[in-house]
């Protein structure tokens, strides 16, 4: 391959001179092996293309979105290359051992309201489990001063009562969860709003006020004014408006052998070419060409790129040339710093309990993830992730002791994502504004880089598992009848 | 959030404990209680690595024959660019002073683990780490 540009006139154009130095001196000669040279494109050798690139696709990112995007890719004959820039599939969700116990670190939860990743259950036959505290015996809510401890039962109707109230817009700002145009008035009219905002305008008892503003930072995942409101009510849509099937969609049903188990499922059913401990740091788009650099290594061509990653990273990769304003914007300002999830191991049996904290310091919500011999295993989650660490046991021990007086931990554990810079965050939907200011551009492609991800698209769950998927395998789709 | 300290504050505070727990180890020895040291690995660290020969942990580098090792030196594990860099050795001083505050103390890291606070059970788990990998006797 020559790459002494041809010109029938003799004589180099200014463009086509300054294009030939770029490609000389930009990003290494070993990148002339992968990409057509601007001569070639001048000339007009488009279908050289195909073959002349190293990939058809690559995919970045191997979490849910990735490994999705990916086994369609490939399964559509394309020839892909997943690149993960740890040496583990997952992404966002991460399970593992604590203690000897399994764990999940990450995203957890999964249900049939959730088309995409129970299809993916389905035809993997894999196997699901129940998590304790999601339906739990006893309850108590700390709001403040105040404490309230009850059975479950005895006190039910007035948490479905404060939800429903919370929630009652929730069919009319989302009619339709998987097309935001269809009632964008309504969400574009209350986008400014936060969680927190939303309680002000409803009257609630102590009990009701302390455990819904827990619920809600744990969706939130952040407290609750800095979560955006629209973002909340688009969960309960999904959960048919309904609040027994919001706590089954967002906190009863685990897969048993792990979210990893069903990554590196649905990645081996592809049979892509995975890449691990490949950080990629530069994305160059050139002649219709992507060139992507993983660190300490030469670039790989491909016609096509799909990026699944959380939007925080994106700002932390050099793009030639240069991403939107919007989405550099949107990984800068479009999420709110994340909470921590933590699991603790306390001693004794507690039964099935969930426990919620609000308006106080170490709020938080927290159940029993795990029924043990003479333990239990607890799960929280705290929005304000200043305020408890999650790897220190006297200080988680301190915010249970808020709910058991008694109670002694043996062992507690959190990864703290918002540090991960793979990662830089959890499952935190937009903070307030983020519907009409960050959403439509961030799934927006650009040239040949094509937007996947959790938390990218107008598909119903996003932030999810199973937007995820949704996300990964519509966006293969596409790139497949692009490249076709 | 992570907002890098000024390095050189850091360099300056990581050289007096470092001096600070020389000292302390060159003192006395320290109740060494690899025991405990176990059940601490198990609680903080196992959820990412492995004190495997050649078999990394899930997200992190193998353990084994950690003490004494180099910075960055694991096969098959991509390190960050600032962990990288790090050219002292993993001596039970310098794992003193990472595993308090991991991100804190080498900022940048890929170890999103918030720190081991609590004294003695850091101490127990160096020295759970420093009989992995020792030679067999």
């Amino acid at each position: 391959m020559s790459s002494q540009p041809a010109d029938p006139s003799g004589s180099m154009s200014r463009r086509r001179f300054l294009e030939s130095a770029v490609t000389a001196t930009g990003s290494g000669l070993a990148l002339l092996a992968a990409a057509p040279t601007s001569a070639e494109a001048a000339t007009g050798q488009k279908h050289k293309r195909a073959t002349q690139t190293d990939y058809d696709v690559i995919v970045i990112g191997g979490g849910f979105s990735g490994v999705t995007a990916a086994r369609d890719c490939k399964k559509n004959s394309l020839r892909t290359l997943l690149l993960e820039a740890k040496s583990r599939l997952g992404g966002r969700t991460f399970d593992t051992q604590f203690r000897g116990h399994h764990i999940e670190l990450g995203g957890t939860w999964v249900h049939w309201t959730q088309p995409s990743v129970w299809a993916e259950i389905e035809r993997y036959g894999i196997e699901v489990e129940e998590t304790p505290g999601a339906v739990p015996d006893r309850v108590v809510v700390v709001d403040g001063d105040e404490r309230s401890a009850f059975a479950t039962e005895s006190r039910i109707n007035e948490i479905v009562v404060a939800m429903t109230s919370y929630f009652s817009e929730s069919a009319l700002v989302w009619e339709r969860p998987y097309d935001s145009s269809y009632s964008w008035k309504e969400i574009e009219k209350r986008d400014a709003m936060s969680a927190a905002d939303r309680l002000m305008q409803i009257q609630l008892n102590p009990m009701q006020r302390g455990f819904l503003r827990s619920v809600l930072e744990a969706m939130a995942h952040c407290p609750a004014d800095q979560a955006s409101y629209v973002e909340m009510l688009r969960w309960y849509a999904l959960s048919l408006n309904n609040w027994g099937t919001a706590v089954d969609a967002l906190s009863r049903y685990k897969m048993s052998a792990g979210t990893g188990a069903l990554a590196r499922r649905i990645a081996a059913d592809g049979g892509a070419e995975v890449r691990f401990n490949a950080p990629v740091t530069r994305v160059e788009q050139r002649s219709g060409v992507v060139l992507v650099t993983p660190r300490g290594a030469p670039a790989i061509s491909a016609r096509a790129v799909i990026l699944a990653l959380p939007p925080r990273v994106l700002k932390n990769i050099e793009f030639a040339p240069g991403l939107s304003d919007g989405k550099i914007a949107a990984a800068r300002a479009a999420y709110p710093t994340p909470g921590i999830k933590f699991y603790a191991e306390v001693k004794g049996r507690l039964g099935k309990v969930e426990w919620a904290a609000a308006s106080t310091p170490g709020a938080g919500l927290f159940w029993t993830y795990a029924e043990l011999e003479r333990s239990t295993l607890l799960v929280g989650f705290v929005p304000r992730p200043n305020e408890v660490d999650g790897n220190d046991e006297s200080a988680v021990q301190a915010v249970l002791r808020k709910f058991e007086p008694d109670l002694e931990v043996l062992g507690c554990t959190s990864y703290a994502w918002g540090s991960d810079p793979y990662a830089l965050g959890t499952y935190t939907g937009f903070t307030p504004g983020g519907m009409t200011r960050y959403f439509a551009e961030l799934a927006r492609s650009e040239g040949q880089i094509f937007m996947a991800g959790g938390d990218i698209g107008d598909n119903g769950w996003r932030n999810f598992i199973d937007g995820a998927i949704t996300r990964g395998a519509r966006i293969a789709r596409e790139v497949s009848e692009r490249l076709a | 959030m992570v907002t890098g300290p000024d390095s050189r504050a850091v360099r300056r505070i990581g050289a007096t404990v470092l001096l600070i727990a020389v000292a302390s180890l060159a003192r006395a020895e320290p109740p060494c209680d690899a025991t405990a040291g176990a059940e601490v690995f198990a609680t903080k660290c196992a959820t990412c690595h492995t004190v495997l020969a050649g078999q990394n942990g899930p997200v992190g580098p193998s353990l084994f024959g950690v003490v004494g090792r180099r910075p960055a030196s694991v096969g098959g594990y991509a390190y960050s660019p600032s962990m990288s860099s790090r050219r002292e050795p993993w001596t039970l001083a310098v794992l003193d002073w990472f595993l308090i505050d991991p991100l804190g103390r080498v900022p940048g890291t890929n170890m999103a683990f918030t720190g081991l606070k609590n004294d003695s059970a850091r101490a127990a788990v160096i020295c759970y780490l420093a009989d992995q990998g020792r030679a067999a006797p």
